[in-house]
């Protein structure tokens, strides 16, 4: 394929000589792991803490926002209605799916009390970032996958999606945010109401 | 989540038929791969079932997990999953998968005869874990495609190719030869007291999902496809993850 190594090299001169910002994915798998082990860490410290269920879920939406990278995540999940956005909704929107995303899986992984998760392996995605998989396993119960995509697309290094049993965060919420949007009549602001709660 | 198609949505077998006329095309095209043709139909068929829980799969498993005693659910558990092996041994051999097939044939002796019929789950503490199969996998790994999703009357979430695995398995189920028709209904007694005891188990999943999503339609059905995919994979690949900078 000598076509194909050319073109890509003249693109990627091109692209040099140009200075155009490409990013830069530098994240190596045992650094995305690590990256996954410190989210584990402070989740499983947060959920088998004996503070009372409103401190526990406060804490969630901390840990929860210092890894995961929002913005990206609410634009992925609003979909083409994002580009419609303007400066002032774009962040309107991104604060609210994340207070709202926070408080729904803090609630929800609340029954996680007692697990433990372990990193099994890694897998680079290329453009798409690393993909990490670890298995929660709790007494009595069988173990289920969790998978995380991690990637430093965004300058940083942060978690874009949690796959549980094959089901994406991402995916769903797109989901759960459409039908939402669709009965608000297609209004983002009335949709920021309703996340908002 | 395996819990969501182990039990509400991949309900066990009873028989259905008809629905399956002009299921032809094969092409899944919109975002996540959902290809849904009889949305509409599926829908009212989804709102028919959520009636139905809501009336007595939900009310009725309540009653289960708040009288029965947990000694008893998991026995009942091992036997209906002890019992389903046969047929899980059948699969594992049409798909070529000579391990998973010896595994299923060592659980069914041991559990059925040192297991007390199947009550307790010796393999188990022996390493030797339910490898659960259908005919749905079986086409599957014979390369038949997915087809159409389908919401099933009762039984819920399904598409083409594991309806058709559905009525396939309930003709070659070996267990329905060795059984009379008396201890078969037993069994049947048995699955559908098991599913409410599943129903009860994953209460609170269930209850998010169909009560509490913004359209529970959707997220039934993307749950569904998604978890089944997983399954069927036996792991998240790369193809399944968003392509977090295509948009840009």
């Amino acid at each position: 394929m000598p076509l194909n190594k050319i073109t890509r090299r003249t693109a990627l001169l091109g692209a040099a000589a140009l200075a155009v910002p490409m990013p830069a994915f530098a994240l190596t798998e045992p650094q995305a792991r690590r990256y996954v082990q410190n989210i584990i860490d402070d989740f499983l410290e947060t959920i088998n803490s004996n503070a009372s269920d409103a401190d526990i879920l406060l804490r969630f939406r901390q840990v929860f926002s210092s890894y995961a990278d929002f913005p990206t995540i609410a634009r992925l999940v609003l979909g083409a209605p994002w580009r419609t956005l303007s400066a002032n909704q774009k962040t309107a929107f991104s604060e609210a799916f994340a207070d709202y995303l926070s408080d729904k899986y803090g609630q929800r992984f609340r029954a996680y009390r007692g697990a433990t998760i372990t990193i099994t392996r890694s897998v680079d995605a290329g453009r798409k970032g690393i993909l990490v998989y670890s298995s929660v396993a709790r007494v009595g119960q069988a173990p289920f996958d969790l998978d995380w995509q991690v990637s430093d697309g965004s300058g940083q290094t942060k978690m874009l999606d949690m796959i549980i049993e094959g089901i994406s965060l991402i995916s769903s919420e797109r989901e759960e945010i459409r039908a939402r949007l669709s009965g608000n009549r297609g209004n983002i602001d009335r949709l920021i109401a309703d996340l908002r709660g | 989540m395996n819990i969501i198609s182990r039990t509400f949505l991949r309900l066990p077998v009873v028989l259905l038929a008809g629905f399956l006329a002009g299921c032809a095309a094969n092409t899944p095209t919109q975002e996540d791969h959902i290809y849904d043709p009889f949305e509409a139909t599926n829908r009212e068929i989804h709102d028919f079932n959520k009636a139905v829980d809501q009336a007595l799969l939900a009310p009725l498993s309540g009653i289960y997990g708040a009288i029965i005693p947990e000694e008893f659910q998991y026995f009942l558990g091992n036997a209906v999953t002890n019992l389903g092996q046969p047929n899980a041994f059948v699969n594992h051999v049409l798909q070529g998968d000579g391990d998973a097939a010896g595994d299923t044939l060592v659980r069914f002796v041991l559990n059925s005869t040192i297991g007390l019929a199947g009550m307790f789950d010796p393999a188990a503490e022996i390493g030797v874990f339910d490898q659960p199969t259908d005919f749905g996998e079986t086409l599957a790994v014979w390369g038949v495609g997915e087809g159409a999703y389908i919401e099933l009357p009762l039984l819920g979430s399904s598409t083409v190719r594991d309806t058709i695995g559905m009525m396939v398995d309930f003709g070659i189920d070996p267990l329905k030869y060795a059984l009379s028709d008396e201890q078969a209904s037993y069994l049947f007694t048995a699955r559908v007291l098991n599913l409410l005891g599943k129903r009860h188990e994953y209460d609170d999943l269930i209850r998010a999902l169909l009560y509490e999503s913004a359209d529970s339609y959707t997220a039934q059905r993307l749950s569904y496809l998604q978890n089944k995919r997983h399954a069927l994979a036996g792991e998240t690949t790369i193809d399944d993850l968003e392509d977090p900078y295509a948009l840009e």
